[in-house]
């Protein structure tokens, strides 16, 4: 139940108090309060009918409430006491056996209807007095203000009778809510300063979908998570997805191995696969296989044991599962042994922060080291109408989290088609990612076929070559280079006739890698070489040997623990 | 779900009928006179009012009891010469001569179990029990 925190005054000043922070028992709830609820803390829960205001105070109440500090929750005008007890013990945290026992409710309709406030301030504080709570919500005190229909200033009335009932619960060591159906430019009433928290629930609705909100505007003593949160009620209650969640040491973690792609050919594109910690776009027209190359990442991560987690926002799971299976990878396999898990995501109101937190979850529960998105565009149809609007800074947030926590990502998006010219992502946002492939249609001899080129691979040499590809029932298959063709950006390309590339005698594979490293930096120690090619630095097949063979034939000559490259072939 | 039949004209569920009795027990213990008997409706019509309005407030109660008096009435007319207000001993003790001292006691304790059962229709019967108990308990350790 209660699990209390401390958030303490610091070496300078060790003689006060150190302010205890209660566990709100609402999912999210406690990154953005800094850690917890600050124990006696007196806190408004404002906000729209509907917004779910009862069902969070209910959920804190019995996640605190103990024994010897139970809960009380007290009903003034609004909801019927009966209606409350109906609906709320419909939901997950609502635990029936503690009723009466650590839980109480009661009931003051008939004082407040009077428009007595005095009696009703009366009323509560005799029953903490008894009961010793640790928790109280005190449900709704807005309309108090109708009932003194004989009051000149019933406004100013209910100011006083907050300002006194707040010192009755801190004097007690309470920690309240007070609800209150207050909308967003009432918040310079009086009554908002004697808060020490202030809750603002919204709801609304965008042609077909409804996003509820939650911002914290206050809190005394806690650095907040500033901003709009989303917040979705579900059986279990609320849940709060907090804004920008960051959690201490998330940097990008980015490391010096190499994930292969799963596809023959395209890891040597990449100089040896996709950098560990990356995030890599692939960008492509309906149906060039984005799907398939994005399954066949995730296939090569699990055939070596590690963990992935693929998001899909268009296909169904079965679907998608029984695709796989052609690539000769039984997927249902991977998922009954833990090291897969699908992400269906479609509720067509989705928040960014609900999608990175259920990917984060599934990462951290599963110890994933791939995940794949599939696609980004369909990640935007899902989202709410209200972050669609800005989809690029939902994306930035998204990569940005994920990256953070040192998985290499795999997204594919979906570009659109009768443009010419080299189509990137269609958002904006090819500086969110490290790598970007782009496939397109092209048209060679009279077939339209499929090619890919590697855009870019931030802090890595790769292959800058247009390479065609098939879809098979096996996978993809890279073909030949379109080395011989200009215009290929145009989705017609003409075959040229060229010079033949120079070649480097009695040279082959990895020590000319390592030589036109050499060449287009001007020089690099042994070290930066590795670096840049992905090859190991010793053993055999490693970069030292390599720099000896290339010195012995002169193709290199040492300066220090530098290489130049000594020949420099015509057209490079 | 089909909805439930609205008119109950006696108690039925078991559970509730055994908390109504115990209440009753409670309250009356060995009672054998019409005074005693008088004091007792008094005094569970009294611990029904208070146990219950501060759950679900004065006017949820009363319109509770109002209800389950219109159903019972019927089966147990000793009820309608009851005061509910728990403050008319006069009006009780006659109810009790004029009607018997079990039909009163056997109309108190189908009052309380409809009570409940009525209150269970709205918020679960385990909730209804729960809070039934929880007065009574209360009630008793007060008094």
């Amino acid at each position: 139940m209660t699990k209390k925190q401390h958030r303490t005054p610091g070496a300078r000043h060790p003689e006060r108090a150190a302010l205890e922070l209660l566990n709100t028992g609402v999912p999210g709830l406690n990154e953005i309060l800094d850690g917890g609820l600050p124990t006696y803390s007196f806190n408004l829960l404002a906000g729209d009918p509907g917004a779910g205001k009862t069902t969070l105070a209910m959920q804190v109440l019995f996640a605190n409430a103990t024994a010897t500090r139970p809960g009380l929750y007290i009903t003034l005008l609004g909801e019927t006491s009966l209606k409350m007890l109906r609906y709320q013990q419909q939901y997950g945290f609502f635990d029936l056996p503690r009723v009466g026992v650590d839980v109480h409710f009661l009931n003051l309709t008939a004082e407040a209807l009077t428009g007595d406030l005095e009696e009703v301030l009366k009323r509560i504080v005799a029953e903490v007095e008894r009961l010793k709570p640790g928790v109280v919500v005190v449900d709704s005190f807005r309309s108090l203000v109708r009932a003194q229909t004989g009051n000149a200033h019933p406004e100013l009335e209910l100011e006083r009778f907050i300002q006194r009932l707040s010192q009755h619960l801190t004097t007690w060591e309470v920690t309240s809510f007070m609800i209150g159906e207050y909308r967003e430019n009432e918040l310079q009433s009086p009554i908002f300063t004697v808060a020490d928290g202030i809750f603002w629930l919204t709801q609304a609705t965008d042609r077909n979908s409804v996003v509820r909100k939650m911002q914290v505007v206050k809190m005394r003593g806690a650095a907040l998570m500033p901003g709009l949160h989303t917040m979705r009620i579900s059986g279990d209650g609320v849940q709060v997805f907090p804004r920008t969640p960051e959690r201490p040491g998330d940097e990008r973690k980015r490391g010096t191995k190499r994930l292969s792609t799963g596809i023959a050919g395209l890891d040597e594109m990449m100089h040896g696969g996709i950098p560990s910690g990356d995030s890599l776009i692939l960008a492509g027209q309906t149906g060039t296989g984005k799907t398939t190359f994005a399954m066949q990442f995730a296939c090569a991560g699990l055939r070596i044991g590690e963990s992935v987690v693929i998001a899909i926002f268009e296909e169904h799971p079965e679907t998608y599962l029984s695709r796989a299976k052609s690539l000769g990878v039984d997927l249902d396999e991977a998922i009954r042994h833990g090291k897969l898990r699908i992400l269906y995501m479609r509720p067509l109101d989705l928040s960014v922060d609900e999608t990175l937190d259920e990917i984060r979850k599934t990462v951290d529960e599963i110890g994933a080291i791939r995940v794949v998105i599939d696609s980004i565009s369909g990640f935007e149809m899902a989202l709410a109408p209200t972050f669609r609007a800005d989809f690029r800074e939902s994306l930035y947030r998204l990569i940005g989290a994920l990256t953070g926590l040192g998985v290499t990502i795999f997204s594919t998006v979906e570009v659109p088609e009768g443009k010419e010219g080299l189509q990137l992502t269609g958002y904006q946002v090819s500086f969110l990612t490290d790598d970007i492939l782009s496939q397109r249609y092209v048209e060679i001899e009279g077939e339209l076929r499929k090619a890919l080129v590697i855009v870019k691979m931030r802090g890595s040499n790769h292959s800058r070559e247009f390479r065609m590809y098939d879809m098979t029932a096996t996978g993809v298959l890279l073909r030949e280079s379109l080395r011989e063709y200009d215009g290929i950006t145009s989705g017609s390309p003409k075959r040229e006739l060229r010079l033949p590339r120079p070649t480097y005698p009695g040279l082959v594979g990895a020590e000319v890698l390592v030589l036109e490293s050499v060449i287009r930096a001007g020089g690099l120690s042994a070290e930066q070489v590795a670096e840049i090619t992905g090859l190991p630095k010793s053993g055999d097949g490693g970069v030292d040997a390599i720099i000896r063979r290339l010195e012995q034939l002169n193709f290199v000559t040492r300066e220090g623990d530098r290489f130049s490259a000594e020949v420099r072939p015509r057209g490079f | 779900m089909a909805l439930s039949d609205a008119a109950v004209t006696v108690p039925t569920n078991a559970a509730a009928i055994a908390v109504a009795r115990r209440h009753w027990n409670s309250v009356a213990g060995s009672a054998s006179t019409d005074e005693e008997v008088a004091a007792a409706a008094d005094r569970l019509c009294l611990e029904l009012h208070k146990g219950l309005s501060r759950w679900i407030g004065v006017e949820g109660y009363r319109t509770l009891q109002d209800r389950a008096l219109q159903e019972i009435i019927a089966e147990h007319p000793a009820l309608g010469k009851l005061s509910f207000g728990g403050n008319d001993e006069t009006a009780n003790l006659l109810a009790v001569r004029e009607s018997g001292r079990k039909e009163v006691a056997d109309g108190m304790v189908a009052l309380v179990a409809l009570v409940v059962e009525l209150l269970g229709r709205i918020i679960g019967i385990e909730m209804a029990l729960r809070l039934v108990e929880h007065w009574g308990d209360r009630a008793r350790a007060e008094s």
